[in-house]
């Protein structure tokens, strides 16, 4: 697909004009701003920005009319609030890593990364112990919930884009409300159906399957989403050729969406990695490393997190936010393999 | 599709009727697709059953009064000196609150950043921000929350200053005591920060599908960007953008962590509007308050709690579900 | 093809997962509670000799989880009767700590005094500037500044706000008229103007701090390595106390009963001479007659609670005081009825 997407644009080559025209109502605010703030009653940091903020919304009015071309005013009223929508997010979230990943990377030791937690105390200097039963504890628990809950999505996204019956519209409505589902709430009910009445104790499993709930709408609707996507003539000129359903759905639907559908695990894996209220109901937490989900308490990432934090001294921290860091780069290796993964098998057909 | 015709899932039901395998693959994906169902079923009756006392002793003022008081951990009906007091309108109203103010900031953005990837930014600009994107929703929230109190919170209340120093003839941006701190504007913050990568994740997948004939078509006509994406873009790709901002607002409705580190919940008054007033209510937020201390009785009471969050979610998608069909269904009249 | 290939090597995976883990240890114990006294379990627990997973989830539901079955030991900051575990559980004193106050006022030079009325009226928004009177009576010849105090306050529902509302409520009936409450809102009999809730013990500890004119609370060991200045609280003899591990360890040691359902009842009006009344205890709660978990390590239990009473010397410094003088004798008598 990406590789197409190139067609949509060979008529017109960036001039710096252009460039220009697209970059400046984004310096003209801040321009006036300073003029403003230079000049008039407006005083200080607060003044700046409520007129930076006023000055911007003007600009992204105006400035497509100030252009001439009648023809181009839309493309570039479209242009402004792409660029600072963009601008918006992406500095937020640059914020948001800097500060998160940084303290991190201060504290990183590659120790943390091949020891466990088995004699860490209150405050332990940070060459001691780590947190590789975290890191295994949330590979195996966010592993199994992937497994229980995308063939469950994508049957559940297949019913609701081929079968079309009756029950559609009611099976969508549940899913949604399953997405509102809140994640404590999945980890209490884990914890009383399964752990209360002893059904299981404490362990790996009982975390996935309370993952598995939280993950199933996201994984379920975005499924649902990128699979409608798929053209009917394709489904038809199956079905004609004598294709059973489970042949047209297997051969030539599924695989059409195949980069919607890793989106779509990526999605819920997205959504559950970061979990922390339901583990600490269902998984409880381990100090050692434990492989097994059927047996034995396991720790997880999140876990790790909340408990360093709350432990709240200084090496805790520490050890708080190198948890962080690990399950993020953890995440980000997991995208990186899944968009391969999904584009090389693209690019073979 | 003329509705005289056969529908779809008419046509498919006529080839596919016959043949045993599709009989069973059928069967198959209507298990999967009733699994949802099921589970949620099982979850909701499990709410009810360990609500009843609860709901029992309160009946519906349990969703409509002003007050969260344990007392001595038994209601009144059974003698009680120190009577346990349960009602929940101010947490509930505060919910829809908090999750507006994200919605509010969120989508739009996520919208717009989901055209720039797919139709604005240079190809390997935009792999990179996917890829941020991705990343970026798979954020712990208990970091979010601990990034929003320690780190945003400081600026948030500056912005907060900022619109009342300014705006504060608005009603929503007018306070009775200048504190700034936890107010549902700045756990909106939170939570629009927290649900614009799952919009913008869905939306830029749905645009990504565009027909490229129909683009095509749009370009050889004569169409500036910017119309393209108005009359080809944004219609197909509707639905998906919708889906995926109710995929958003569940989870910030439904938001444990984060929202209870910012927010300062007032368990006995509402907080109908002032954005920016230091307090808020939050269901999920309630629930983690209270969980740890609960007595047997409190604890129903907290079960209640996500029982009406559960049904407030499904409220919310209700309506919103009504509104777009209406909307949808009105474009394609003005059209003919 | 490839599915059957991917479904082996899906097999062969698990069962590597399976040979990989060992049968786990028969001292694996899980215990959930009380989150005071988090970090002296985790302190304590690499020494004891078993492998502990202490999960910080508050005392009520250490309580719940210990009566549901689920856990092999419980920690809880009060005696509360368990409804399921009826006479199959005991709660020993296994730790104590001074609750501390904690202020932000840059011009206070001096160690700042209060007395339980003081304190209550600030809590409850009646004294609401630094240079109130009452303030100032009790602390002659420092001027604090004329400006508003803003109380900061544990939002979530915890042992540490349910004792010291209690303590208010014992020793300041006439200015604390409410009786205790684990949540502050609830507990308060009007809420200050301004108030700020903080979500756990750190939050608040750094938001005391980074808040100017602020005055908080927080159990010790999670306000000790803040470096902010804790005021000094008077006595019910009249003398103003310090909050130390040694002071709460005088008062909290001066009972000498530890009833195995109910506790100790706790007197905060008792004149203990250099003792520092508002403090309060963590119980152990331990399985008696085989508890109500299939497979308790009932021995294991022993060992730790046992370790925790009396060997782990691992907490003073982290602000915790140990159980010590009569009290001590009868938790130990206690901890030889687990079984």
């Amino acid at each position: 697909m990406i590789d197409k997407v190139e067609i949509q644009k060979p008529w017109r080559e960036q001039s710096p004009k252009r460039v220009a025209t697209a970059i400046s109502p984004a310096l003209i605010p801040i321009l006036v701003a300073s003029i403003l703030v230079k000049t008039t009653g407006l005083d200080g940091k607060l003044g700046f920005v409520f007129s930076w903020v006023l000055a911007s919304t003007v600009t992204i009015v105006i400035w497509p009319v100030v252009i001439k071309k009648r023809a181009s005013r839309g493309d570039l009223f479209m242009q402004t609030s792409v660029v600072f929508a963009g601008g918006i997010f992406l500095g937020a979230v640059a914020w948001l890593f800097q500060s998160v990943l940084a303290p991190g990377l201060r504290a990183f030791r590659f120790s943390l990364l091949v020891k466990d937690a088995a004699t860490v105390g209150v405050d332990t200097p940070l060459d001691q112990g780590g947190l590789l039963h975290a890191i295994l504890g949330s590979l195996v628990i966010v592993g199994l919930a992937t497994l229980i809950s995308v063939p469950f999505g994508i049957l559940a996204a297949l019913y609701i884009t081929e079968v079309r019956g009756r029950l559609v519209p009611f099976t969508r409505f549940f899913i949604q409300a399953m997405s509102g589902v809140p994640s404590i709430v999945a980890g209490l009910f884990i914890y009383a159906a399964l752990i209360v009445s002893k059904v299981l104790p404490f362990t790996g499993l009982t975390g996935s399957l309370a993952l598995a709930i939280l993950m199933l709408p996201t994984v379920a609707r975005t499924a649902e989403e990128v699979i409608r996507l798929v053209p009917d003539e394709l489904r038809y000129a199956a079905l004609a050729l004598g294709g059973t359903q489970m042949r047209t759905v297997l051969q030539v639907v599924l695989p059409s969406a195949r980069t919607g559908l890793i989106t779509a695990t990526i999605l819920g894996i997205a959504r559950v990695a970061g979990e922390t209220a339901p583990l600490l109901l269902t998984a409880f937490g381990s100090n050692t490393t434990n492989l097994n989900p059927f047996s034995g308490t396991m720790a997880t990432l999140p876990w790790y997190i909340f408990t360093q934090m709350t432990l709240g001294t200084e090496n805790d921290v520490a050890r708080a936010w190198v948890a962080a860091l690990v399950l993020m780069v953890i995440v980000a290796m997991f995208f990186v393999l899944a968009r391969t993964l999904g584009k090389s098998k693209m690019a073979r057909r | 599709m003329n509705p005289r015709v056969l529908t779809q899932a008419d046509q498919i039901a006529i080839v596919t009727r016959r043949r045993l395998s599709d009989k069973v693959f059928r069967a198959i994906l209507i298990f999967g697709g009733t699994t949802s169902f099921f589970v949620l079923l099982a979850i909701f009756l499990y709410l009810v059953q360990r609500s009843a006392p609860v709901l029992r002793e309160f009946g519906l003022g349990f969703a409509t009064n002003s007050i969260w008081y344990s007392g001595d951990g038994f209601p009144a009906s059974q003698g009680s000196s120190d009577p346990a007091n349960f009602g929940l309108f101010p947490m509930a109203y505060g919910t829809l609150l908090v999750a507006l103010i994200a919605m509010v900031i969120a989508v739009p953005i996520s919208v717009m950043l989901a055209l720039g990837i797919s139709y604005y930014m240079p190809k390997r600009v935009s792999a990179a921000v996917t890829f941020i994107v991705d990343l970026a929703a798979s954020i712990p929230s208990v970091v979010f929350g601990l990034w929003g109190l320690f780190i945003l919170v400081p600026h948030a209340r500056y912005w907060a200053q900022l619109l009342n120093r300014y705006l504060d003839w608005i009603p929503i941006f007018d306070v009775t005591f200048p504190s700034f701190d936890q107010s549902p504007f700045v756990a909106g913050l939170v939570l629009a920060l927290m649900i614009t990568p799952i919009v913008t994740s869905i939306s830029r997948e749905i645009f990504s599908q565009t027909p490229l004939e129909l683009i095509q078509g749009a370009y050889a006509l004569g169409a500036t960007r910017a119309a393209m994406i108005r009359n080809i873009v944004l219609p197909f790709g509707r639905g998906g953008v919708v889906g995926g901002a109710m995929l958003g607002l569940g989870r910030a409705m439904g938001e444990t962590v984060a929202v209870f580190f910012v927010l300062q919940l007032f368990y006995d008054q509402t907080n109908w509007f002032r954005i920016l007033e230091s307090q808020g209510g939050n269901v999920a937020s309630l629930i983690v308050a209270r969980y740890g201390e609960a007595t047997e009785f409190e604890l129903a009471g907290l079960f209640g709690a996500g029982l009406v969050l559960f049904i407030l979610t499904l409220g919310a998608n209700l309506v919103a579900s009504s509104i777009i069909s209406r909307t949808t269904k009105k474009k394609r009249v003005s059209k003919k | 093809m490839r599915l059957r290939h991917s479904l082996i090597t899906i097999a062969a995976a698990m069962g590597l997962i399976f040979s990989s883990t060992t049968a786990a240890s028969a001292a694996d114990l899980t215990g959930s509670g009380s989150s005071f006294a988090f970090k002296y379990i985790t302190a304590c627990k690499a020494s004891s000799g078993h492998n502990v997973t202490y999960s910080s989830t508050g005392s009520g539901t250490g309580r719940n989880n210990f009566n549901d079955g689920v856990t092999d030991f419980g920690a809880s900051d009060a005696a509360s009767a368990l409804s399921k575990a009826t006479g199959k559980y005991l709660y020993i004193p296994v730790v104590g700590g001074p609750i501390s106050v904690l202020y932000n006022v840059p011009e206070a030079k001096t160690q700042l005094k209060l007395d339980a009325p003081t304190l209550a009226k600030i809590l409850r928004g009646s004294i609401d500037r630094w240079n109130d009177g009452a303030i100032g009576a009790l602390n002659p010849g420092v001027t604090l500044p004329k400006k508003p105090i803003i109380v900061v306050y544990r939002s979530a529902s915890s042992g540490t706000t349910e004792n010291m509302t209690d303590y208010l409520n014992k020793v300041a009936p006439k200015e604390w008229p409410k009786v205790k409450n684990g949540t502050f809102t609830s507990a308060t009999p009007s809420m200050p103007r301004g108030a700020k809730g903080a979500a756990n013990s750190q939050v608040l500890v750094s938001t005391v701090r980074s808040t100017k004119y602020s005055i908080g609370y927080a159990d010790l060991s999670d306000a000790i390595s803040s470096k902010m200045p804790f005021a000094s609280m008077k006595n019910e003899n009249g003398e103003f106390i310090s909050p130390t591990p040694e002071a709460a360890a005088k008062f909290l040691g001066d009972f000498d009963k530890a009833d195995p359902l109910t506790g100790v009842a706790i007197d905060f009006t008792k004149k203990v001479a250099g003792g520092y009344n508002m403090s309060l205890f963590t119980y152990a709660i331990a399985p008696k007659a085989g508890g109500v978990k299939p497979g308790t390590n009932a021995p294991a239990v022993k060992e730790l609670v046992d370790h925790l009473l009396t060997k782990c010397k691992d907490g003073t410094a982290l602000g915790y005081s140990p159980i010590s003088g009569s009290l001590l004798t009868a938790a130990k008598a206690l901890v030889d009825q687990i079984g």
